[in-house]
């Protein structure tokens, strides 16, 4: 009970003190404002660990119980080892244990592996995942892309214009209807759907702050 | 029948395939980037802002907030390098840090290093990196305050109390500017906690994706513009291609006429005109509106005063001494051996310090020295050294000089020469009297010479050589200077334009037989 | 000696990368899984230092342990709650920095979302005279823009089964949305195009020195 009833309570009294705080403009009120986001930060330091022990977990398991691509854990576990080994080494002030050179100057071997991991293979892995959707979507615009109804020609005409403007900007009509469409219709619905998404985020932060919504307690106890 | 049918089951990989082909075809076929990217007004707007931050009133900072991961780098990363490049053209130190993206943190650091070092900007006095901090509403909110509070140290662990930089800046009063590049909605954060909160004006560099979700913060004016993928990328390349770096060539025709050309145009422009303009980082920009339309040249020589206003922050310019009285003068990547006369007429341009001006002097005054005791001596220029100076000084001072001292014409000479404005007269005096002070005291170690009798000697030579320098000035050169950027954005503009029309002509490919075959099932 | 490639070995590797990850287009094969798998092991241990000299030393521990501002040991101990995740036995403790992070945030946000998200938006919806100046265009689009965004929330907040005097409003409310889903659509399709020139644009520059360096 009280290892629910303490997270509550501290949600509730922090939340509301922090909405009060916003109201008061008093210098004490500012200081306790002031502390508040310093400790946050550094609170908020390390919830590194969140993720951390969750990738380790997943891994670790997969390999223990063989599940299927189970050899591949290893790889990402000893990608991660060998960053955070050369990171952590690499990233000190001052570094110069074994020093090559390197873009004109001398370096730690440590802070040479960890730029060029970084900029050679985690950049060049990263930006090509996103960039194969650009084939996906090729395919899957072509395959199931059909007007249908009066609410799939909408779509796509919109789709279209604004893919029309963007190729033949310099053509003043198409460039400029592709901005009203932005501007207006687009601008209506979007503004709507933020209004509306503004109010049900702050619903859901003062039922988290009243205790309604507790999902981050985990379970349903 | 058949065919309808076959049009709608296109296998995939010859979409993959003619989606690739027409991805890298237009990049390779692409010689000459497209010259003319019309500007949509968001992407104006940034620029114009960024234009109206003033480096010599209140000097406000940039803050450029990295907050996307590896897998959009390449919508980003172009609008990035255009806004760093337009910060260092136009001297607003600035502030790079990450918040909402902590693998995004190194992307920016080495696109502003390596820009940096493009523009001889220096860490500390012109940049700083701050590096990632954890907390998002806290750091933005924090910065509101004291910058030094969220990040007592930068990326690479110095205090921000001993970087100059950051003397004079504080928090948000002191940022004319935050740039938020995003793949995801952290602008939300800069808007709600940063604009509305403290006021600080907040533009966005998004992915295409989020293009339409900005709408409602731009009709706000929350968001004081936005870049839209590699599209605005482009666009803002070429404003600040347009703006600052210019392709010139300057060509001297005669002894009082210079073709310039920018870019495509030209103009024609006199000596006063170039030297005015050139002058013009000692003149305000007023003073030197009221001259040139008392002369009515001002529509002339407007373009050229924009160009030169753009360029000294971006050159790089290394002199070298090649012997003799020729200097090889390294543009970026250019060189160019060249003379005395075009040396200064390049420094006047690129708004060379006065100590370089004074180096360069020293070095010829050396040359010339040599010559003269050379020629003095009977021996070939060439071999000419220090040791054989040194050998000989004594042989020198044995014979009788009979030479007059002409300060003056020498002086007038030299000045002529400089292509100094008169208050700069007294200067050239002075430096050159330093240099032939210093020459003497290196080259005569032992001699018992004194200062007037040596200036004696070499004056009167000096003079001579020079007239016949300043005539040699009067022959045709062309000076051209290339600006190397590489437009990534703008480069892709091409195939980005090939790739949607074929995904929109795939789409009404699949939309026509979708209908056809249905039609006459039917 | 100039090679039509690049000389720099890194410079293979990371076209190595690029075409590991899209070798994925033929299949999925080990290559790309080995690529895919490296890439997340990187990016969590760039994250770990990262994290460990920009945030950890320089905003907690070193003022603690180091400069002495013990004052901070409260923020400390709250962060050093988060490794109870790993103690099964206590580890509902984790709660707490997490539900102190919520409230915190939440009671952060609650006004300022109301001021910037709200009270800014619908005043920049309103329609003013002065739009009507000069061109009547503006005026025009404004009053569009209203009537859209009213009917975009009326289908949010009342397109339920049962009809109702605003079922025909929330139905012009479907255009608006569909025409704000086309314009994302349209866009989407042009950010990936624009990743994968990206990629592109380092293989036949960097790499192979077709598009000239």
């Amino acid at each position: 009970m009280l290892k629910r009833r303490i997270p509550l309570m501290l949600t509730l009294v922090l939340g509301i003190a922090m909405m009060i705080q916003f109201f008061i403009p008093h210098r004490y009120s500012q200081v306790i404002y002031d502390t508040s986001i310093e400790w946050y930060r550094i609170a908020y330091s390390f919830a590194f660990i969140l993720g951390l022990s969750s990738f380790i977990t997943h891994h670790w398991r997969k390999i223990r119980h063989k599940k299927e691509g189970w050899h591949y854990s290893p790889v990402a576990l000893g990608a991660m080892i060998v960053m955070t080994v050369v990171g952590l080494i690499g990233l000190t002030p001052g570094m110069n244990w074994l020093p090559v050179n390197w873009q004109g100057q001398q370096v730690s071997v440590f802070t040479y592996l960890f730029r060029n991991f970084y900029n050679n293979m985690m950049v060049p892995l990263g930006a090509t995942m996103f960039s194969v959707l650009a084939f996906y979507i090729a395919s899957a615009a072509y395959r199931s892309f059909r007007a249908k109804s009066l609410i799939s020609i909408l779509l796509l005409s919109a789709a279209f214009v604004v893919m029309l403007s963007i190729i033949f900007y310099n053509v003043l009509p198409l460039g400029d209807i592709g901005e009203w469409v932005l501007s207006v219709p687009n601008m209506a619905a979007k503004r709507g759907i933020f209004l509306g998404a503004s109010l049900a985020g702050i619903a859901t932060s003062l039922k988290i702050i009243l205790g309604i919504e507790r999902g981050y307690l985990g379970g349903t106890k | 029948m058949k065919f309808w049918e076959r049009l709608g089951s296109i296998d995939r990989r010859i979409i993959y395939l003619v989606l690739a082909v027409l991805v890298i075809v237009p990049l390779i076929a692409t010689v000459k980037l497209p010259s003319k990217v019309r500007a949509m007004p968001r992407t104006k707007d940034i620029f114009d802002h960024v234009e109206a931050i003033d480096p010599n009133g209140q000097r406000k900072a940039m803050i450029l907030s990295v907050d996307f991961d590896p897998q959009v780098e390449p919508e980003l990363k172009p609008q990035m390098e255009a806004m760093v490049r337009h910060a260092f053209a136009r001297d607003i130190p600035l502030i790079v840090l990450a918040m909402a993206s902590i693998q995004g943190t190194d992307i920016g650091n080495e696109i502003v290093l390596r820009l940096a070092r493009e523009h001889n900007k220096v860490y500390g006095k012109d940049y700083v990196l701050l590096g990632w901090k954890p907390g998002l509403v806290a750091v933005v909110l924090g910065l509101g305050n004291f910058i030094e509070q969220v990040f007592p140290t930068d990326y690479f662990g110095n205090r921000l109390s001993e970087l100059p930089m950051m003397q004079d800046i504080t928090n948000y009063n002191d940022v004319g500017l935050v740039g938020n590049f995003t793949g995801s909605s952290s602008y939300g954060y800069w808007v709600i906690y940063g604009y509305n909160e403290f006021g600080v004006p907040v533009a966005a560099g998004v992915t295409s994706v989020s293009v339409a979700d900005l709408y409602p913060y731009l009709g706000s004016k929350q968001l004081i513009g936005m870049l839209a993928g590699m599209k605005g990328a482009a666009e803002y390349e070429r404003l600040v291609k347009d703006r600052y770096y210019p392709n010139i060539d300057i060509e001297l025709l005669g002894p009082n006429a210079f073709k310039v050309t920018v870019d495509e145009q030209t103009y024609d422009a006199d000596d006063d005109d170039v030297t005015n303009l050139a002058h013009r980082f000692k003149l305000n920009e007023a003073n030197l509106r009221q001259i040139l339309e008392k002369e009515n040249r001002f529509e002339k020589a407007l373009p050229l005063l924009e160009f030169l206003d753009a360029t000294p922050y971006t050159r790089q310019l290394i002199v070298e001494d090649i012997g003799k009285r020729f200097l090889e003068v390294k543009i970026e990547k250019q060189e160019l051996p060249v003379d005395r006369a075009e040396m200064l007429m390049l420094a006047d341009f690129y708004s060379v310090s006065a100590s370089i001006i004074d180096t360069i002097l020293r070095v010829e005054v050396q040359g010339l020295l040599k010559e003269v005791l050379g020629a003095k001596l009977q021996i070939q220029t060439a071999d000419v050294t220090d040791l054989v100076i040194e050998e000989k000084v004594s042989e020198i001072m044995d014979k009788e000089f009979s030479i007059i001292f002409h300060q003056t014409p020498l002086l007038d000479t030299i000045a002529d020469t400089l292509i100094l404005e008169p208050s700069s007269e007294e200067k050239a005096r002075q430096n050159l009297e330093q240099a032939l002070k210093e020459v003497i005291r290196v080259s005569y170690p032992e001699a018992e010479i004194s200062d007037s009798l040596a200036r004696e000697v070499l004056s009167t030579e000096l003079n001579d050589i020079l007239k016949v320098k300043s005539k040699g000035r009067k022959r045709e050169t062309e000076v051209s200077v290339e600006r190397d950027i590489f437009l990534r954005g703008t480069q892709a503009l091409p195939a980005l334009s090939a790739a949607l029309i074929v995904i929109i002509v795939f789409v009404i490919i699949g939309n026509v037989s979708f209908f056809v075959t249905r039609r006459r099932k039917k | 000696m100039n090679l039509p490639f690049s000389t720099d070995w890194w410079v293979w590797i990371a076209a190595i990368c690029t075409l590991a990850m899209f070798s994925i287009l033929y299949r999925d094969n080990p290559i790309y899984r080995v690529a895919e798998h490296i890439f997340v092991g990187l990016a969590l241990g760039y994250g770990l230092s990262i994290t460990w000299h920009q945030a950890l030393w320089p905003i907690a521990l070193r003022p603690l342990f180091v400069e002495g501002q013990l004052i901070l040991i409260i923020p400390f101990c709250i962060g050093l709650l988060f490794f109870t995740r790993i103690i099964p036995k206590l580890s509902w403790l984790v709660r707490i920095p997490i539900a102190l992070a919520l409230g915190w945030g939440s009671g952060v946000s609650i006004p300022r979302v109301f001021r910037a998200s709200i009270f800014h938006q619908m005043k920049a919806s309103l329609v003013r005279p002065e739009m009507f100046e000069g061109s009547v265009w503006p005026g025009i689009w404004a009053i569009i823009l209203l009537l859209g965004i009213l009917a975009t929330l009326s289908y949010f907040f009342f397109s339920r089964k049962e009809k109702g005097p605003l079922t025909p409003v929330s139905k012009v409310g479907i255009v608006f949305i569909m025409i704000g889903f086309g314009a994302t659509f349209g866009l989407t399709v042009m950010s990936r195009i624009s990743l994968l020139i990206g990629r592109v644009q380092f293989l036949l520059r960097d790499w192979l020195y077709i598009i000239p360096k």
